[in-house]
């Protein structure tokens, strides 16, 4: 190795702290990077091949009872590859009381959808995993979707009560499942179960299908596979007398959290970004005070031959040096911490994960990023450094600051009535300028992301309060068969303490778009003109007047079909008729899915089952406890079953509130967790800059200690300068949230496709400041302790 | 009559970073021959180490021409200064100002790797020829910290030999040691001397100043007195 090179090699290691502080600046970056963008890369990879796997059908129909017959027949269509049959039942479980260790109360019912497939071993691939003991599931026995581990803690072997309209049964649970496209249990609060056939008869089924998934070619688009569709209900399954009640075509390789988290991940890749670009101006600061350090060397190597090239190589290879040290530290912890954060997301969104490896690219990226950033940070730095001449290099006090000269110098001297240590420390802030901006710059982006996340946060939960005050009831009963509203009503309100009472009717349209095409059959509700259960806020247009026959879409359908503008026609298909309504307004979306709300009594004769209702809903006083919900719940189950109404589920107003928050719950933490690495790069970055502050001021200290200054004083100096840092970058951090957190929700809203409530948290500015004067002490402890170790020997004789 | 090793014609030098212009050099003019030994004397701030630093190019004067070795030195710029100096000039400073985190030897050899003279397996040998020159090639795998001050200055003499100058260029090279130690010191560059290099030496010891072989006394930016012993 030549002596250049043993000389660089030497500075790395002679000087441990100074090198831990730039391989921790650079880290940090790599840190954050590495995390996001390895846990990013896995989890997109691997959801599409989950996805793939999942083999999610082209075209599912919801229809009345069908026989392997009338399947048969469509299978032998030559536009279509697989058919399969199965019967869905929406219905109730819960374990069996004798069961522990349940997340929530094992007595409480949860809703579940039951499906019962025909042939396991010729189903599509649909249901992709399965460690059942026994698959298929035999008779008595139910394998559940893993999703409900997040409500349940279901064991196998267990007894769980399962009641349909017809009765209940206990049946054995044999295992779990992984299922991409069944309705996630954590936000719905809604367990997927899966059964054989011939189960059905313990339950008080029927053995026949009312789902069919059709597989065509996959190249098709969206508007063919409709039209395939269309044609095998009028073909195959009208003249077989079979009824549809809904068609669902997916948009192909879309998913509803497949596309909110690639939307997400796209900003939290942004913010890791940010954190590089930060953890570069802290490569900036810190290697610009190294090459000042070093001017003298920088001199003296000039003066004995050495070149300019020769010498920038020399810093370049330098930085290159803590860049690979950087990489060593910032790499294998920014995967670890990857692979914790793809087991929680893949938790958190029900992706199944098949392989946990890094694309090799991400590790190659990163490598060249915590190469190539510090290279790059430290170009300007190296070069001015190298440019200085032998004798400003021999000339220049790299000790000293220039304070006294600007504008800002004047006016802090003129702060009188401050204890001298303070006003010292005061001014010895602003004494190196440079170091001074960019470090506030650094602290002041990452105060200004933290503040914004907290307003994120604070905005993501006020939108949770304006559903509560959208939707204002205390229990919501859906029934399994529509029943007549007037009866309904009249026995809600005799129950003891109901004030109010009001019935809904439920319905599945499908939309037919102006192209020809028709779309999944969307949820529909239809709603008493007068109701006092909803009132919602409309981005566009207005409210369906009593007995309009209008529509009103919320935002999340709006967004799927932007053609339906207020005052535009919207044709559906209910009940096999084709019919034209105005869409009247645009609600705001309450996070439960596109949702199409009409007059009551306008949707009840479109369906011919006029002055009938599925659900109830009712009020008892104001402010009920989530306890006093649920017993009123339970209740209106009670009354409505002696009257012969059987239930499908019970809803309150609380359990869907928490539903929502928790859905809403998933970004924020996503959010905070990059916040934290944000504020983290601000902690090595005031700390570091504090650090060389000390490390420059050492003769200064001395000079101080010499004349009389105590250990605690220096102390005290240190830790007022950096609580001074922090205070600065908490104001232009607090400034710049505003602005941010603007930005923030406007992206938040673009990836969860609804408007969002916005509230500026004034708390998070507060607690943020708290935080920011215990990171500003903790983060200039360490320096000050070693400026309070100085001696005035070791001082004067500082180099 | 053979060329002088040094030649300034008309230098002139003026600092202008302060609220006033400074005139560190007013138009010195000088020659110096291979083989002598010159020493600069004169008070702080009279233009000594301003003088020297236009001469190993460490510094650009404001007009004049510098010709060292027959090179135009006021014409190279910065690169062209530092490889030319690595071969032609040894530096020695008042303050050694040897780079810590090399050994002695390794400081010797770092101006042959800049100036990439001698083959890479000779150095350490070369070095160690040199350091043994000032007496000090048994201290050559120390770090600088662990010596004396006048043994961190044989090693800056033995580093300024490095690339085997004609001409080496010391300022107040015995400013910082005791006067047993500069004797000793002094005795060096004697003997380099002897074995005909030429050398330009800042003094502030009289003592010293009357061993050389020829004296310039600086006042106020301009060589007043050309003493030759």
């Amino acid at each position: 190795m030549s002596i250049r090179w043993k000389k660089i090699l030497r500075d790395l290691l002679s000087n441990r702290s100074r090198t831990m502080l730039v391989v921790l600046s650079i880290a940090v970056g790599i840190f954050a990077t590495g995390a996001i963008l390895g846990a990013r890369q896995v989890l997109l990879r691997e959801f599409d091949r989950d996805y793939a796997n999942s083999d999610r059908a082209s075209i599912t129909l919801t229809t009345t009872n069908v026989s392997g017959r009338v399947l048969k027949q469509i299978a032998q269509r030559s536009d279509v590859t697989q058919v399969s049959g199965r019967r869905n039942i929406m219905c109730r479980v819960r374990q069996a009381p004798k069961a522990t260790g349940a997340v929530h109360n094992s007595n409480e019912w949860e809703s579940l959808e039951l499906n019962a497939l025909g042939e396991f071993g010729a189903q599509p691939g649909r249901i992709i995993k399965t460690n059942a003991l026994s698959w298929p599931p035999r008779r008595g026995e139910i394998v559940i979707e893993a999703g409900a581990h997040a409500l349940y803690d279901f064991k196998i072997g267990e007894m769980v009560d399962v009641e349909t309209s017809e009765g209940t049964a206990k049946l054995r649970v044999v295992g779990f499942a992984h299922d991409l496209n069944a309705i996630p249990s954590r936000y719905y609060r809604q367990v997927t179960g899966y059964v054989s056939m011939d189960t059905l008869n313990e339950i008080g089924e029927q053995q026949e299908f009312n789902t069919i998934l059709i597989d065509v070619d996959r190249n098709l688009d969206r508007a063919q596979v409709g039209r395939i569709g269309v044609k095998i209900r009028d073909e195959v399954l009208i003249p077989n007398g079979v009824q549809v009640d809904r068609m669902s075509v997916p948009e192909p390789g879309s998913h509803f959290f497949g596309d909110i988290f690639k939307a997400v991940s796209v900003l939290l890749l942004a913010m890791a970004l940010m954190a590089l670009a930060l953890s570069g101006f802290l490569v900036v600061t810190t290697i610009s005070s190294i090459l000042i350090q070093q001017t003298r060397q920088l001199g003296i190597m000039k003066a004995i031959g050495g070149r300019r090239p020769q010498l920038a190589g020399m810093y370049v290879g330098l930085v290159c040096g803590y860049g690979i040290l950087a990489v060593a530290v910032g790499l294998p912890l920014g995967l670890f911490f990857a692979h914790r954060f793809i087991i929680y997301a893949a938790d958190m969104l029900n992706f199944y994960i098949y392989d946990y490896s890094y694309p090799a690219w991400v590790i190659a990226v990163l490598v060249g990023i915590g190469t190539l950033v510090p290279v790059l940070a430290a170009i300007i730095p190296i070069s001015s450094g190298v440019k200085r001449s032998i004798v400003e290099a021999f000339n220049a006090d790299a000790l000293m600051g220039d304070f006294g000269h600007g504008f800002l110098d004047r006016l802090l001297a003129k702060v009188k009535g401050l204890p001298r240590p303070t006003a010292l420390a005061l001014r010895s802030t602003f004494a190196k300028k440079g170091r001074l901006a960019l470090t506030l710059i650094t602290l002041i982006l990452a105060s200004g992301v933290v503040m914004a996340v907290f307003s994120a946060r604070a905005s993501l939960l006020q939108s949770v309060d304006n559903v509560g005050n959208w939707w204002s009831y205390d229990a919501m009963l859906n029934l399994s068969a529509a029943a007549p509203y007037k009866s309904l009503e009249g026995d809600a309100l005799k129950i003891d303490g109901v004030t109010y009472a009001e019935t809904w009717l439920d319905a599945r349209t499908v939309i037919k778009r102006p192209d020809g095409s028709t779309n999944e059959g969307y949820f529909t509700l239809g709603i008493p003109g007068d109701t006092k259960v909803l009132d919602f806020e409309y981005t566009q247009g207005r409210a369906l007047e009593k007995g309009e026959k209008g529509v009103v879409l919320n935002t999340e359908l709006y967004n799927d079909e932007p053609y339906l503008k207020p005052g535009s026609s919207i044709y559906l298909e209910i009940n096999g008729h084709e019919v034209e309504r105005k869409v009247v307004g645009v609600a705001t979306g309450s996070l439960m899915g596109p949702y199409l709300f009409m007059d009551r009594d306008d949707l009840s004769q479109l369906m011919g089952v006029e002055g009938a209702a599925t659900r109830v809903i009712i009020k008892a006083g104001q402010g009920l406890s989530y306890g006093k919900q649920v017993a009123l719940g339970d209740d209106l189950e009670t009354t409505l079953s002696r009257k012969g109404y059987v239930t499908s589920s019970v809803q309150t107003q609380q359990k869907q509130l928490a539903t929502t928050k928790g859905q809403l719950g998933i970004l924020v933490q996503f959010l905070i967790i990059m916040a934290s690495a944000l504020a983290l790069v601000g902690v090595i970055g005031l700390s570091g800059s504090m650090t060389l502050t000390v490390i420059e001021s050492t003769r200064e200290i001395g000079v101080m200690r010499s004349i009389g200054a105590s250990h605690r004083s220096i102390f005290g100096i240190y830790i007022t300068q950096g609580l001074v840092i922090g205070l600065l970058s908490w104001l232009g951090g607090a400034i710049i949230s505003y602005p941010l957190s603007w930005l923030l929700m406007y992206l938040l809203e673009v990836a969860l496709g609804m408007p969002l409530a916005y509230k500026y948290s004034f708390i998070g500015i507060f607690m943020w400041l708290c935080m920011v004067c215990l990171i500003s002490i903790l983060g200039s402890l360490l320096p000050a302790w070693r400026a309070s170790l100085v001696s005035i020997r070791d001082a004067i004789s500082y180099e | 009559m053979e060329k002088p090793l040094i030649e300034l014609r008309d230098v002139v030098k003026i600092y202008d970073k302060g609220e006033v212009p400074f005139k560190a050099l007013r138009g010195v003019n000088l020659q110096v021959s291979a083989g002598e030994f010159v020493g600069l004397i004169g008070k702080s701030g009279s233009g000594k180490t301003t003088l020297i630093n236009m001469i190993t190019g460490i510094d650009h004067p404001t007009s004049g021409e510098i010709w060292v070795d027959n090179a135009p030195v006021h014409t190279y710029n910065e690169n062209q200064l530092a490889q030319w100096r690595g071969k032609t000039i040894g530096v020695v400073f008042q303050f050694f100002q040897l780079l810590p985190t090399l050994t002695v030897a390794e400081n010797v050899m770092l101006p042959m790797d800049f100036c990439n003279v001698y083959k890479k397996e000779e150095r350490r040998a070369k070095a160690l020829h040199f350091l043994d020159q000032v007496e000090m090639a048994d201290q050559a795998d120390k770090m600088p910290a662990a010596l004396s001050g006048g043994q961190q200055q044989r090693v800056a003499i033995a580093r300024s030999l490095a690339n085997d100058p004609p001409l080496i260029v010391a300022d107040e090279p015995t400013g910082n040691l005791d006067s047993k130690t500069a004797d000793s010191v002094f005795k060096l560059f004697e003997r380099q001397v002897a074995a005909g290099k030429t050398i330009v030496m800042v003094t502030h010891d009289n003592d010293l100043a009357s061993r050389v072989s020829r004296t310039l006394h600086v006042v106020d930016g301009l060589i007043l007195n050309d003493v030759r012993h």
